[in-house]
């Protein structure tokens, strides 16, 4: 890297804004049908909805919790993906448009605990109504989006500043922001976990719900960052930037997170399981249940096992032929991850699969992924003023 | 930041002119702009021989009087432990303050501390290899040979609490006369077994394959026949052979991959204990990550306190610099926090899961008979190492001692909290308790410490105390080689 | 068996790394490369394969963790089936610690006996060093002088050139 390095040096390729258009159009015959399908069954058009709604919102919160994580850590890896994080990190406004249907209609078609009759017949709902009620529901969703879009903007906003001041010295607001920030995080994270995930079975908790959202997110963002990664570096002008080393970096640390994952689910799993409370336990017995068990066996083997065998193998995480199909695969398994955990509450454990659980996800997914891609493009793919960035494009990749 | 045109490192003679803040090369970066480079790992403008002579002199010269003092100090602790076993065999379990219904008390307390803070040691050498945090080069060979030490106190006390510890062997899944009766494997306590056995000889093996090097490197120092002939067994023939150096390296980080997930899996079984039982508050899925987390700060924090005794007494100050003590408050800040934050969700679901048991023992908790020990767990625990926010404090050698004993003052009143308050608060009032330690208990406590500290105080005096062979890779060699730069520019094939 | 050898002492590790890519490009024999710590990119500058010990652990790991499972399985469900708790006979979730463990345990110890094994190391076994500093701050590369068709000048010519501190012919009893 001898030769000067501009912001022009890094613009994104063409292919980005076709990809962009493409799934705008793909969003679009996607959610047409969903909004369709609504006249239907809005009930049914609600309980797909929230779970694209919560897979696209936890990618782009994963993003949002990697980006800062970088900030903190340093390393060329972080500096790789920085911009492709921010890209996904901006869309949170946007999952906040999307989150409105859901707190000023969906409620009652979503939740019990939002439904008058049945809490008049529950007495532990009545005790849980303090949390568990439609105003508290919509002001924390109002207060999450709020803090996360802050935090979004002010770390965008300075990288963008960056790129406008050659030979400036690295901004130290990026790490007072990304430390409090990563424990607001946190506890936003886990709050909503809480309430748009875990109260769809109001009467069951697991304090270990946060991580296991935190976690799935972080998985499902690394995933999407390889796959990204890979798409960019077919062209120029990352053809030469993102080299092996990179992917086997992220390949490492999605590793980890599907290992992270399990033993998070696992740990909820055994804990649950040995004690046996009848509290508890109905959780996990509605989704250990006819074709639930199905599902929840495919994820042990495509969540957990096979990318774990895989990606054992540094040559498997290096190259891109190998590493994008599993990153794709965990996509996948997070989405039907979600889906085992959530679907199987709106029919009190009975199977029930609709068309509208498919165009749902895939209208909301191509609208993000649009946003996603139309914000990727607005930027040099990487921030070419950072003071780290000619020590990270030259370091070594193995130990 | 003051900008250089060229690498100051020669320069950095001790922890004064260290700022915790990267070096600025002027026009070295990209666009003509600065570069950034960290500061340096090793001050004292040291070479390679150099780092030999201060890391290799403890062992080879006669202890200092300090180091008899600490000594005799440690010993006195550990004749106390042998005291109180010898007192225990005899008497029996009576001399404990264990009684219905708190039925776990100190022992199980002790346990939980001692691997807690064994688990730095092997997450310092394995985790921060993986990522790359080249600062662990400094630390982490004093940080694993707590981790053994810690994981020794630790293990006495599920043996003895076992009341007739010399059917200890039981618990082995062995053929045996009795059926032959297999140990219950759905059984936590049957799973500590494993987890702390493996746990013990994995970073033993660990440990000792980091030695071998610099064991090469102290019989190669060595004068006396019989000191060359130790070292040379010890180092198993070690000759610095590129070859023993590429399946070196390669086990090494296979040992890293395979020790990060067991240091994970040894404190969530610990925390299967409890967690896979009916107690309120201690059934509760958020166990596992939290005394993962709580272990990692309870081990940084014992860290820190050796290491600035290895700084103020062993004259390490220049290959544990105040950065590397900047990043260890760093650790302990995080996971400090990260504690904190398991607290909060453990009351918060208390409450939002409606149940009376688990709101009962909350409440009980923090306001309880125990809302004292609960006080000095969450102030030590969740608030002091928030004073790390600022740079100054993580830089100041006093505050980060003092931090760093108070963690773990709080860590074991965390311990302390889980066993007893659960327990005493039975679920019928008529089987409410209360528990005290007795002077045998203090007695177990401060004899583990005598034992933790006889067996660091041995290692300190006979073994390379930082990782000569990483440190010197990890070393700039334009100050480190023995001969000064040459004119001419790198070599050409003739 | 006493070999006739070439030893290069350097300070530097780049010199090191330079002199043996220039003698495996030369075709000359390289006994070993003696180094005070790990150098990267000397085991491709010495055209050395990769080693073959996380096959070991990878395969003895899994060999004990098959084993396990199907002792916990044997102990609990056939040999001596006993009722705890209610919970089946064959309770596999409870059995994923031990496995886990277990798997380390036979993944960890098996790499490392391997390791000492593949690399020469006994304790019994006295250190033979080429150079009483390869275990402070030199670097060593050790050449045999078994082709005829290279003179010894030149080999020594090379190492000069790669600013070899010290340059020796000596016989070595056996390889080092």
């Amino acid at each position: 890297m001898s030769e000067r390095l501009t912001t022009a040096s890094f613009e994104a390729p063409a292919g980005v804004d076709n990809a962009r258009s493409r799934a705008m159009v793909v969003g679009a015959i996607g959610l047409i049908a969903t909004i369709a399908g609504a006249f239907g069954s809005s009930t049914q058009f609600f309980q797909s909805y929230l779970v694209a709604f919560v897979y696209w919102t936890g990618v782009a919160l994963g993003c949002l919790g990697l980006l800062m994580v970088q900030h903190l850590s340093g390393g060329a890896w972080g500096l790789m993906i920085r911009r492709i994080l921010e890209a996904s990190a901006k869309t949170i406004p946007l999952m906040f448009v999307l989150f409105l249907p859901i707190a000023f209609a969906g409620l009652p078609a979503l939740y019990e605990w939002a439904r008058p009759d049945v809490v008049a017949g529950d007495a532990m709902l009545q005790r849980k109504a303090p949390y568990l009620n439609a105003t508290g529901f919509i002001a924390r969703g109002i207060g999450y989006f709020a803090i996360w879009s802050l935090m979004t903007y002010l770390l965008t906003k300075w990288s963008q500043d960056q790129d406008g001041r050659p030979g400036a010295p690295y901004d130290k607001r990026f790490g007072k922001v990304s430390g409090p920030g990563l424990v607001v995080f946190g506890l936003t994270c886990t709050f909503a976990a809480v309430d748009w995930v875990m109260s769809l079975a109001p009467h069951w908790f697991s304090t270990i719900f946060g991580f296991l959202f935190i976690g799935g997110a972080g998985l499902a963002a690394l995933a999407l960052v390889i796959t990204t990664m890979a798409q960019l570096s077919k062209t120029s002008p990352m053809s030469g930037v993102f080299e092996q080393k990179h992917f086997h970096d992220l390949g490492k640390l999605m590793f980890a997170f599907v290992m992270l994952y399990a033993y998070f689910s696992f740990s909820q799993f055994l804990i649950i399981w040995s004690a046996n409370l009848p509290e508890e336990l109905p959780w996990y017995l509605t989704r250990l249940t006819g074709p639930w068990k199905v599902i929840a066996l495919l994820l042990v083997f495509g969540h957990f096992v096979l990318p774990f065998s895989l990606l054992l193998s540094a040559d498997v995480k290096q190259n891109t032929k190998t590493v994008v199909p599993i990153a794709l695969l965990l996509m996948v398994m997070r989405a039907v991850d979600l889906y085992w955990q959530m679907a199987p509450q709106y029919h009190h454990g009975a199977f029930h699969f609709h068309w509208m659980d498919v165009t749902a996800f895939v209208g909301v997914g191509g609208l993000w992924v649009a946003a996603y891609l139309h914000f990727l493009k607005g930027r040099p793919l990487l921030p070419v003023n950072d003071p780290y960035l000619r020590e990270a494009l030259a370091s070594h990749g193995s130990h | 930041m003051t900008r250089h045109n060229v690498s100051p490192y020669a320069t950095v003679m001790d922890d004064s002119q260290l700022t915790g803040r990267p070096i600025v090369l002027a026009g070295a970066g990209p666009y003509g702009g600065d570069l950034e480079i960290d500061e340096p790992l090793v001050t004292g403008g040291k070479k390679w021989t150099d780092v030999d002579r201060d890391i290799c002199m403890h062992a080879e010269q006669f202890p200092t009087k300090k180091w008899w003092i600490a000594f005799s100090v440690a010993l006195t602790g550990l004749g106390v432990l042998v005291f109180a076993l010898i007192t225990l065999f005899y008497s029996g379990m009576g001399i404990l303050g264990v009684n219905h219904p708190v039925g776990w008390g100190s022992f199980i307390i002790n346990f939980v501390f001692w691997i807690g803070i064994g688990h730095a040691g092997t997450l310092i050498s394995a985790v921060l290899f993986l990522f790359r945090q080249q600062w662990r080069t400094g630390i982490n060979r004093a940080a694993e040979a707590m981790t053994l030490f810690a994981v020794a106190c630790a293990g006495i006390f599920p043996v003895i609490h076992l009341g007739r510890p010399w059917f200890a062997y039981w618990l082995v899944p062995y053929p045996n006369a009795r059926g032959p009766l297999w140990v219950n494997f759905n059984s936590p306590l049957a799973w500590d077994i494993f987890a702390i056995s493996t746990y013990g000889l994995v970073s033993l093996v660990f440990w000792y394959i980091g030695l071998l090097p610099d064991l090469a490197t102290m019989r190669d120092r060595a004068t006396h026949p019989w000191r060359k002939a130790i070292y040379n067994a010890m180092s198993f023939g070690w000759n610095g052979s590129s070859r023993a150096w590429r399946h070196y390296e390669s086990a090494y980080m296979v040992l890293a991959a395979l020790a990060t997930p067991l240091v994970f899996s040894v404190h969530t079984i610990v925390s299967f204990d409890f967690a896979t039982s009916v107690m309120p508050g201690w059934h509760t899925t958020i166990f596992p990550p939290y005394f993962v987390i709580g272990a990692i700060f309870s081990g940084f924090a014992m860290v820190i306190t050796l290491m600035t005794f290895m700084r103020g007494y062993f004259g390490m100050k220049n290959y544990i610099t105040l950065n590397h003590m900047e990043s260890m408050a760093k650790i302990l800040m995080l996971t400090g926090m990260l504690v904190g934050f398991a607290y909060s969700t453990e009351f918060f679901m208390a409450w939002y899961s409606g149940s009376e048991w688990e709101g009962f023992v909350f409440k009980n908790r923090a306001f309880g008979p125990y809302g004292w020990a609960y006080a000095i767990m969450f102030t030590c625990n969740a608030i002091i190492p928030q004073v790390f926010w600022f740079k100054s404090m993580r830089r100041n050698t006093l505050v980060l001692f003092i931090v760093s004993i108070l963690v773990n003052v709080g860590m074991w009143f965390e311990r302390y909290v889980i066993v007893v308050t659960s327990l005493h608060r039975d679920f019928l009032p008529s089987s409410w308790g209360m528990y005290a330690l007795t002077a045998w208990d203090y007695a177990f406590l401060i004899g583990s410490f005598g034992l933790f500290f006889t067996l660091f105080l041995l290692f300190v005096r006979f073994l390379p105390v930082v990782a000569i062979s990483e440190v010197k890779g990890v070393m700039d060699p334009k100050v480190a080689r023995s001969i000064p730069p040459r004119a001419s520019a790198a070599p050409q094939e003739a | 068996m006493a070999i006739r050898g070439i030893l290069g002492s350097f300070a530097r590790e780049e010199d090191v790394v330079a002199a043996t890519e220039a003698a495996r490009e030369r075709g000359l024999t390289i006994l070993d490369v003696y180094t005070p710590y790990a150098v990267h990119g000397l085991d491709r500058a010495m055209g050395l394969e990769p080693s073959r010990l996380p096959w070991v652990c990878f395969l003895l790991g899994l060999a004990g963790a098959g084993l396990k499972v199907w002792f916990e399985y044997w102990a609990s469900a056939v040999s001596w089936p006993v009722n705890v708790g209610g919970k089946p006979w064959n309770s596999l979730p409870a059995f994923v610690p031990i496995t886990f463990e277990v798997m380390v345990l036979f993944a960890g110890v098996s790499t490392v006996v391997a390791f000492l094994w593949v690399a020469g190391l006994r304790p019994w076994r006295r250190a033979r060093l080429p150079h009483p500093a390869v275990t402070d701050d030199r670097f060593v590369l050790l050449l045999a002088v078994t082709n005829a068709a290279i003179p010894v000048g030149s080999i020594t010519q090379l190492l000069a050139l790669h600013h070899a501190l010290e340059i020796q012919e000596r016989d070595f009893e056996e390889v080092p």
